[in-house]
């Protein structure tokens, strides 16, 4: 990168030199700026590392495509595809992605605007879990690493309290500073106090009249479900309302 | 005429003394409707509901990727209620609990339509399908109805009401503009059919209706097989390559920002006794001596 710098700055020195030329001329002629454009375009190109350079059209998607119905691309990247992959890629990776969500956005910012219809809306969907699943092979590799050269002792969770006093577990992180350096966390999770446990039986309280009403419900839909359908087995049943098909 | 309508006007609503002028007078206020009124009794009815946590679990064909799933359920949100942030209590939702589905697939105008909030819809009790069985393209006898003993090939199948739609069978013709003078015009629309009852797939050796099974070939492949000849009903060839967001894998071509299939099975990954960052780090040519810091869990 250092060096890269090294190369570019006097181009860039040349480059402000050319622009506050082009100024000058523009304000004389303005035929002559294409002429004394072309170097500070050139200047601009090493910073790119893709190979299509429309500048601020990247935002927009190829003219060909404006207004069409329906615009077709293949299915988004899988965790085992992007496992085959080396860092480097998945970087790259990364930011052809990211290019192509930015894309996608102003897009349909510009179709809403015009009170048009956005084009084939899944595809934020597909961009977005192939970014979802590269992060996925990153977090792993990374693990594999930590397991190897920092082991740590990792505990699940326990069960603790919220500032309101409720109990729930809680899943582990991982945390720069200790506990009780932690501010936001001392703040989310203060010392029980007395007070709290009226209002925390009420709320108990509620939670279980919850629980009794579902169990009401489910037991009520079974019925239903068995007078519809006489030949259904109580193992059907179960196997039904275990897998929330209803 | 006109002169006994003007005199009520005034007696009525000038002149009277229970409803005066400032009572029903529009002139320089905010509210000139009665739509404040309406959307506030709307927004409380709905509040009585219990606002929505989740939207019903979906059943879909083959999940090949995860993805046109979280774009359905993106899609029946956005047309079915609103999100909103509240200072305490954090995301809140007001809207249709559940939704209704029917012939037309959720992500349509149509079905927008038939599940926005002033439109109310009976819960279906559906009899539990184990193992689905039949798919687009195949051919079934229908049971019921008065095209019973017919033969036809399917055309859609709906897994979250268990229906089925047999092309140019099972159909119910309407008259479009139809006046005293003129007989219009007839509207062919097929009807819905129950997987579970009303149709049967038919054995390919016999052309008649059997019941069908789940089993394993010799190779391990998972067939259907006729259990009254133990003949394999295949599936067809536009049910297996399509994916459950529709696309053909088979006959999909290659669009221009696809990613080659050569490219996409290359192996360049090597591994190295480094993170992520590490790695790209090494390749940058930047230099990272610091200690690594000491983390907690908790």
């Amino acid at each position: 990168m250092a060096t890269a710098m090294k190369i570019i700055s006097p181009l860039m020195r040349n480059a402000i030199a050319f622009s506050s030329k082009v100024c000058i001329l523009a304000k004389q002629t303005h035929f002559k700026i294409n002429i004394v454009a072309n170097p500070l375009r050139v200047v601009t190109c090493a910073f790119h590392t893709s190979t299509s350079q429309r500048g601020l059209m990247e935002f927009f998607e190829e003219k060909n495509m404006w207004g069409e119905d329906k615009i077709k691309c293949g299915r988004p990247w899988r965790i085992d595809e992007l496992r085959l992959k080396s860092s480097e890629d998945l970087h790259k990776l990364w930011y052809v992605l990211l290019k192509e969500r930015n894309m996608l956005m102003t897009m349909e910012h510009e179709y809403v605007r015009e009170c048009e219809l956005f084009p084939s809306p899944e595809r934020m969907e597909k961009v977005e879990h192939s970014m979802e699943n590269l992060l996925e092979v990153i977090k792993e590799r990374d693990e594999a690493y930590n397991m190897l050269e920092h082991p740590q002792t990792k505990p699940e969770g326990r069960v603790v309290r919220n500032a309101l006093g409720i109990k729930y577990f809680r899943k582990c992180r991982e945390q720069a500073v200790p506990m009780h350096v932690n501010k936001t966390y001392r703040l989310l999770h203060p010392p029980y106090e007395k007070w709290k446990g009226k209002y925390l039986s009420l709320y108990y309280e509620k939670r279980r009249l919850e629980k009794r009403k579902a169990a009401k419900r489910e037991l009520r839909n079974r019925r239903k479900l068995q007078e519809k359908y006489p030949h259904l087995t109580e193992d059907d049943l179960d196997a039904a309302f275990d897998n929330k098909i209803q | 005429m006109l002169l006994s309508l003007v005199e009520y006007m005034r007696r009525q609503w000038i002149e009277n003394e229970t409803f005066t002028m400032k009572s029903w007078c529009v002139y320089q206020r905010t509210t000139r409707t009665n739509n404040d009124v309406e959307d506030f009794l709307r927004l409380c009815s709905l509040k009585c509901h219990i606002v929505v946590s989740e939207i019903d679990i979906m059943r879909l064909t083959q999940i090949t990727c995860s993805y046109f799933k979280k774009y359905i359920e993106r899609e029946i949100k956005k047309s079915t209620g609103v999100e909103f942030w509240k200072p305490i209590q954090g995301w809140r939702r007001v809207g249709r609990k559940r939704w209704h589905y029917n012939e037309h697939r959720p992500w349509t105008d149509a079905a927008k339509d038939t599940n926005t909030i002033f439109r109310q819809h009976n819960k279906e009790y559906l009899e539990p399908v184990k193992e689905w069985k039949i798919f687009k393209g195949d051919r079934v006898e229908i049971l019921t109805g008065k095209d019973r003993g017919k033969q036809g090939i399917i055309n859609s199948v709906v897994m979250e009401r268990n229906w089925c739609f047999v092309e140019g069978l099972n159909c119910k013709y309407s008259a479009i503009n139809k006046t005293s003078t003129s007989p219009g015009q007839m509207n062919k629309e097929e009807k819905p059919l129950l997987v579970t009852s009303e149709v049967s797939l038919v054995d390919p050796s016999d052309n008649k209706p059997t019941p069908v099974e789940w089993r394993y070939t010799e190779e391990g492949d998972k067939v259907r097989v006729s259990a009254r000849t133990g003949r394999v009903i295949p599936i067809s060839k536009t049910a297996e390559g399509e994916a459950e967001d529709y696309v053909n894998a088979k006959t999909y071509q290659v669009q221009e920002k696809d990613t080659r299939e050569d490219e996409l099975k290359k192996v360049t990954f090597k591994p190295k006794l480094t993170t992520f960052e590490q790695d790209i780090f090494e390749k940058m040519g930047i230099k990272d001596d610091r200690p690594r810091a000491k983390t907690y869990w908790y």
